[in-house]
């Protein structure tokens, strides 16, 4: 009998040498798809198919992970004048904004980048993201996701720590939309049973389809502390701003 | 991250120190890793003398032969050390720099997008950099040159926007020359588009990757640009570890985009400019110059770099078993280009 961690592992696999045959390197990592989340042929369709979205229409800040596939997004949103909220990589740093305005005409695919995040966005507190209001819309890429709404990521759970954070602080609920952005090749055409603490997906978006998952059943989510125990990321800066307790501004 | 801290030492042997068995639920073998890491890196840079031999080391941490072998090999494997039959265990000088330097580093370190703090796995851009860019581009080699090699390390994605911005070609290996090599041609960008030209995100959506016939068409670099973990005095260049600036170096003069009066130029913090002597290797590509944001370093004496390549000298395996080297590799093999010099300036 497979585990959950069983056949995830493998669907991760089937599906990496099937993403390889589209996917764009990382300038760092190469074809290592065990270190990044990797940007495919039609990711700027995916963008597209996004701002259709009427969580997106909504307005406000988007959340978006700092993956490859959701550059092209990032780039798209910061064209709209939309502000931005991501994680640093690996939530090594926190988290960023990114006031679009502040990047100037023909730089937003730039600024999309990881390099240029850099440049133009600036760390912020979860105490300034408590302060900003409700969230409408979280985008993520993924590595493979089955069709009634499973993610699986690269295998570190960063956004099922990013979600849980988010929540801790309030600014998600049970109205907030989460997307994920994949190639056809990384949907997995079988409902998977998630684990605890997955964070299903409200919609799948495809360069050539948009598939709605009815009641994905997410629960907000909680920062499980014994689990980063003696982990490095246990003393990233958000979580060590949760530890001590969020500072109302 | 490894410690910089001094062992106080009597008479000039080894530290005396007996190990504790209790308490700690640190396996002992790692307590013995931990004293001898210690022990090697409070040694001053360049005493190239063996360790002291087995049974002094078993007496002064009072452990087992099994013990303290453990805790060697893990050092070996870590390429701290070096086991030479029949003469003893020595201290690779190499890594001793560079966990050396490291440490010193992360304080002035500007973070990477993927790897942060991590200096072991990328050269950082550093405080007070923008002082090195002028000094550069002062340099007649840079400033008369239509096309720069300029390494992919964070340090010089300044003056790789810099040299697109005044119209030259930028030759750039991708990060680890894992894809190749590319040239970005400042002549013929677009002004907007320079500033993600010059990341490594950016850089391949505004050129190709270059095969090495691409890479024999080019015209001879001005100059050659590049970051180092550390570099030393007489100019012997520390980059990441497996060596791809001295391949760089050996490929531009392998493809005959080099020749031996083209400078290299490193550019350091002044933490990375070591006052030591380590003898360079044959495939050590020396720097001709070293720019720190304090100033600039000319090695007293010029040492003679490798004229093409040599593959035996570089370590095989890790980033660059790709497609493009393994290419570069059965050239090399086929034709012994490798090792025969070729005349200055020669074109083909």
């Amino acid at each position: 009998m497979n585990t959950p961690q069983d056949s995830t592992a493998l669907h991760r696999e089937r599906i990496w040498s099937e993403l390889a045959k589209v996917a764009r390197p990382d300038s760092r990592f190469h074809w290592d798809f065990s270190s990044f989340i990797a940007d495919f042929e039609g990711s700027d369709e995916c963008a597209r198919r996004i701002r259709s979205l009427d969580s997106y229409q909504l307005g406000g800040t988007v959340f978006i992970t700092p993956d490859n596939s959701t550059e092209a997004l990032r780039a798209q949103t910061i064209a709209e004048g939309r502000p931005i909220l991501m994680t640093t990589y690996g939530i090594a740093r926190g988290f960023l904004a990114l006031d679009s305005g502040t990047v100037q005409a023909g730089q937003e695919f730039y600024a999309a980048t990881l390099d240029g995040m850099d440049r133009y966005a600036r760390p912020v507190t979860l105490a300034h993201i408590s302060a900003g209001g409700p969230l409408h819309l979280l985008v993520t890429g993924g590595s493979a996701v089955s069709i009634n709404g499973v993610r699986f990521g690269k295998g570190h759970g960063f956004f099922d720590l990013e979600w849980a954070m988010l929540s801790e602080i309030g600014v998600v609920d049970a109205r907030t939309e989460i997307v994920c952005v994949v190639h056809d090749c990384q949907v997995v055409d079988e409902a998977l049973s998630g684990e605890d603490h997955d964070v299903p997906v409200d919609w799948i978006i495809t360069p050539n389809r948009s598939i709605h998952v009815d009641s994905p059943g997410r629960r907000l989510g909680r920062v499980r502390w014994e689990m980063l125990e003696g982990s490095p990321l246990a003393e990233v800066p958000p979580l060590r701003e949760l530890k001590v307790g969020v500072q109302a501004l | 991250m490894h410690r910089l801290s001094v062992v106080s030492e009597t008479g000039g042997g080894p530290p005396k120190r007996r190990l504790s068995r209790l308490g700690t639920g640190v396996p002992l073998y790692r307590e013995v890793y931990d004293s001898l890491e210690e022990l090697v890196m409070s040694v001053p840079l360049g005493d190239e003398a063996p360790l002291a031999p087995e049974s002094q080391l078993m007496a002064t941490f009072g452990v087992s032969r099994g013990t303290l072998r453990r805790a060697l090999d893990e050092l070996v494997r870590q390429d701290l050390l070096r086991v030479e039959p029949g003469r003893g265990t020595f201290v690779v000088q190499s890594t001793k720099v560079r966990w050396l330097v490291w440490d010193r580093l992360v304080e002035v370190a500007r973070p990477d997008s993927r790897f942060d703090m991590d200096v072991s796995h990328f050269v950082p851009d550093f405080e007070g950099r923008e002082r090195c860019d002028a000094q550069v581009q002062a340099l007649p080699d840079y400033a008369q040159a239509e096309i720069v090699f300029i390494a992919p390390d964070n340090s010089l994605e300044a003056l790789r926007l810099d040299a697109l911005r005044k119209g030259k070609r930028v030759v750039v290996p991708t990060f680890g020359l894992r894809r190749g090599l590319v040239v970005l041609d400042g002549a013929r960008m677009d002004t907007a588009d320079m500033p993600l030209a010059a990341t490594l995100d950016g850089m391949e959506r505004f050129a190709a990757v270059l095969t090495l016939d691409d890479l024999r068409r080019l015209d001879p670099v001005g100059v050659v640009l590049t970051g180092a973990v550390a570099v030393t005095r007489q100019g012997l260049h520390f980059g990441g570890g497996d060596g791809y600036f001295d391949l760089e170096w050996a490929l531009l003069r392998h493809c005959g985009l080099a020749s031996p009066t083209t400078a290299v130029v490193a550019v350091v913090h002044s933490c990375q400019l070591l006052d030591v002597d380590v003898r360079p290797g044959p495939h050590d590509a020396v720097a001709d110059l070293i720019v720190t944001p304090e100033g600039a370093v000319t090695p007293v004496t010029a040492l003679p770099k490798p004229d093409g390549l040599r593959w035996e000298e570089f370590r095989s395996g890790t980033g660059y078993s790709t497609a493009y080297i393994s290419d570069l590799l059965s050239e090399t093999a086929s034709t012994k280009l490798a090792t025969v010099p070729r005349p200055t300036g020669a074109r083909r």
